[in-house]
């Protein structure tokens, strides 16, 4: 079948070249202008003709502009003959062209994946990082406008000499904005809190919508109502012009009511001008592991790059075995230099808040594994308003790190409980080791929700150990000794069970599109 | 004639019983005290543990006492240091050590320099060493391995101290293995390429602020003070104890 876009010079067929901007020809290296070259006449700014491939694994569809065929469907991994048909779409109404081509994208993907610890085999290698393929996305463009004074109080402080100033200020800020487009993310196929970790694309180069972008590139339509996002995109437009208000405001500052107020006041002002459809640049790479898949995506204009990366248990462990001697050594030069006595009661609190965080982690993880595999955070693997509200999805807010740091803090805080200095300041952080511990099982309690409880059950099992060997303060140690080393033992392996968890977390379920779906093919070297 | 002689021997005797006699004797200090009081010792366990420790050191004092009741208090240190106290300077080099029936514990103390040879810690190993023997009532052997063990100290010596490793590999197992997996947790949280990219456009865009302050306060700065005390812990020389002790 004759390519959709021949070469003028030698009619050989003509792909986009991120690097340069223009579409070049794959058999003579011609430069042509992307913006003013005509086509076929299968696809134009109105309409795209397609050849649609749909996988029987998984439901997921390729759409391809031109015909380099199908080897496998990209999403769930599998080799399957892809079914074949032809659709004739309308054409969205911008376009957002790659930026960057697929070699600097398997560099950006290389350069992440290198500085990740106990990565699984094969995930770095040569011939996984080719199944990476250029593929352009759908998201919603969400048209606003502005045009108000709204007026608030701020305040502003500064030191001159040997004073402290604070000026108590009215601000009035006149918006005027004609045109505001807020981008999101349309595609049933990339989940939403995949997309949020590649945004944001550079929306300065957003442009009118011309097909010869889509040369040598994937494409996947979008199957979600516009309307879906709508409450979202008001949210988004309205924090992002209160920051633009904010900066203008000469360095003063709104408090907390004021801050309330101008972002309600902008969300009432904003008047919608219409969505268009437009089409977003990722790469896009699928990793089988066991039985589930990793993804990893690069964001085509802007280099970000997303990545499923679960751990090695072996690589792992052999690490935690290094870092255990490491810890052994330090510990005991620790107890020489200082001086120290190692309390033996103190161990059961350090075993009951370690377990706690162990229990708490566990059930962090099994809930948000729960929520990924089951796109409860994903509004548009439902792709409309009625499924969205059956299945109580909702834009997941981020909560930080704090959970991963906090126990950590606390675990070395106890520690000195451990290594007591004869101080009573230092007993009684040790002691704290119990009520914290106590928080931390209850706030795992609640955290679970639905989500696989083994790591929890592991943990508080643990904690009750703990917990009874101190009570039970035997005077013999050796008994203390070898009640303290069960103990022990259960929490190492609720480390293992952990890590599996995690595994869980970091992956996907291969994937069943309800409907049509995006999908990736083995795209030729460009 | 005669009568002159006897006065003569009269005097000399009288003037020999007047003049002062260098006498040599056998002092009544001793730098070993051994007390049973609370009767957990036989009367030859005693003498070998006062044998053993008279082989010891002569520049150390050693105390060992056994009781069972607490008149002086309920801590054993406070107990101990009041027993060296009553029979030596607590400023000077010894060991004392206590079998406590009362709060079933064993307890060793260094005095003097010995405090310095001695440490908390080492005080603490000798004694997790020792209890065993006093758990299973075997109170001689508890009282010799305990004071061989400070001796073995006193003089750079080394004794092993099983539970500490122990308690040392366990923690460090723990602690590796969760370093090792919350290092990785962590790495793949910050898989993020921050951009300074605009992922809004705005076309036709003005915001204009205009500012009327109404208000303004003014505060000196908090002078940070520069002064205070100094701190410095008095100097006075001598005093204190080592100790540490393991209940059985």
């Amino acid at each position: 079948m004759a390519t959709m876009y021949p070469c003028p010079s030698c009619g050989g067929q003509l792909v986009f070249s991120p690097s340069k901007q223009k579409l070049k020809c794959k058999s003579c290296g011609n430069l042509t202008d992307a913006d003013s070259y005509n086509g076929s006449d299968r696809v134009s700014i109105s309409s795209i003709t397609t050849n649609v491939y749909s996988c029987p694994t998984c439901g997921g569809e390729i759409q391809l502009i031109d015909n380099d065929g199908m080897e496998f469907c990209p999403f769930c991994g599998n080799q399957a003959t892809m079914e074949e048909h032809f659709s004739t779409e309308g054409a969205p109404k911008y376009i957002l062209p790659f930026a960057i081509g697929k070699k600097a994208a398997r560099n950006s993907y290389q350069k992440y994946a290198g500085k990740i610890s106990y990565a699984p085999e094969g995930l770095d290698n040569e011939e996984n990082i080719n199944k990476m393929v250029g593929l352009y996305v759908p998201y919603n463009v969400y048209e606003y406008s502005v045009n108000d004074t709204i007026e608030y109080k701020g305040t502003h402080s500064y030191s001159r000499g040997s004073y402290d100033y604070t000026d108590y200020a009215n601000i009035n800020a006149n918006v005027d904005i004609q045109n505001l487009k807020v981008p999101f993310d349309a595609s049933q196929s990339l989940d939403d809190t995949v997309s949020e970790q590649i945004e944001p694309f550079p929306s300065a180069q957003i442009r009118d919508f011309n097909p010869n972008y889509l040369a040598g590139f994937y494409v996947e339509n979008s199957t979600v109502d516009s309307d879906l996002y709508v409450e979202d995109s008001v949210d988004k437009a309205a924090d992002y012009l209160y920051k633009k208000v904010v900066d203008d405001a000469k360095g003063y500052e709104p408090d907390g009511r004021s801050a309330k107020l101008i972002k309600e006041r902008l969300k009432s002002d904003l008047v919608g001008c219409g969505v268009g459809g437009a089409y977003f640049p990722i790469y896009f790479m699928t990793t089988k592991y066991n039985d589930r898949v990793a993804y990893s995506i690069v964001n085509g204009a802007s280099g970000a790059a997303y990545m499923d990366m679960p751990i090695e248990k072996s690589k792992m462990f052999k690490g935690g075995l290094m870092a255990s001697g490491i810890t052994f050594v330090i510990l005991f030069l620790f107890s020489l230099i200082a001086n120290t006595i190692i309390n033996i009661k103190s161990m059961c609190g350090f075993g009951a808040l370690i377990s706690a965080v162990i229990a708490y982690t566990g059930a962090y993880l099994a809930n948000a594994s729960y929520r990924k595999d089951n796109h409860l955070d994903d509004k548009g693997f439902y792709q409309n308003r009625d499924s969205v509200q059956k299945k109580k999805v909702k834009v997941k807010k981020k909560n930080g790190q704090i959970f991963i740091m906090l126990p950590i803090f606390l675990m070395g805080g106890l520690l000195f409980g451990i290594f007591s200095f004869g101080s009573k300041i230092i007993s009684i952080i040790a002691t704290l080791g119990y009520p914290v511990s106590v928080v931390l099982i209850i706030m795992a309690l609640f955290k679970i929700h639905k989500g696989k409880k083994k790591v929890l059950l592991l943990g508080m099992l643990g904690w009750i150990a703990s917990i009874v060997i101190r009570f039970m303060n035997m005077v013999n140690d050796i008994y203390y000794y070898g009640a303290l080393a069960i103990a022990f033992i259960v929490i190492l392996l609720s480390i293992t069970e952990m890590v599996n968890t995690y595994n869980v977390f970091a992956t996907r379920p291969s994937p069943q599109f309800l409907k049509k779906g995006g999908g990736l093919d083995s795209v030729k070297e460009q | 004639m005669l009568k002159n002689n006897k006065i003569i021997l009269a005097f000399m005797l009288g003037l020999a019983l007047l003049l002062p006699m260098k006498v040599d004797a056998e002092p009544s200090y001793s730098n070993v005290y051994l007390f049973d009081e609370a009767s957990i010792l036989s009367s030859s366990e005693e003498e070998d543990i006062v044998e053993y420790l008279e082989t010891l050191d002569d520049d150390i004092n050693y105390l060992v006492i056994t009781y069972d009741d607490s008149d002086f208090g309920s801590d054993t240190d406070e107990m101990l240091e009041a027993y060296y106290d009553a029979y030596f300077s607590k400023y000077d080099d010894g060991i004392a050590f206590a079998v406590d029936m009362y709060n079933r514990e064993i307890y060793i103390s260094g005095y003097g320099d010995i405090q310095y040879k001695i440490t908390d810690a080492d005080a603490y190993d000798i004694t997790d060493n020792a209890y065993k023997f006093a758990a299973k009532e075997d109170y001689y052997n508890c009282i010799i391995k305990a004071m061989n063990q400070a001796d073995t100290l006193v003089n750079k010596g080394f004794i092993l101290r099983p539970m500490k490793y122990l308690v040392l590999m366990f923690l460090s197992l723990i602690i590796g293995y969760l370093f090792a997996f919350y290092k990785a947790m962590l790495q793949r949280a910050n898989i993020k390429m921050t951009t300074s990219y605009e992922d809004m456009l705005l076309t036709g865009a003005n915001i204009a602020s205009g500012v009327t302050v109404y208000n303004t306060i003014k505060s000196r700065h908090s002078s940070s003070s520069s002064g205070g005390g100094g701190g410095s812990s008095g100097g006075g020389g001598g005093g204190g104890h080592s100790g540490g002790g393991h209940s059985f």
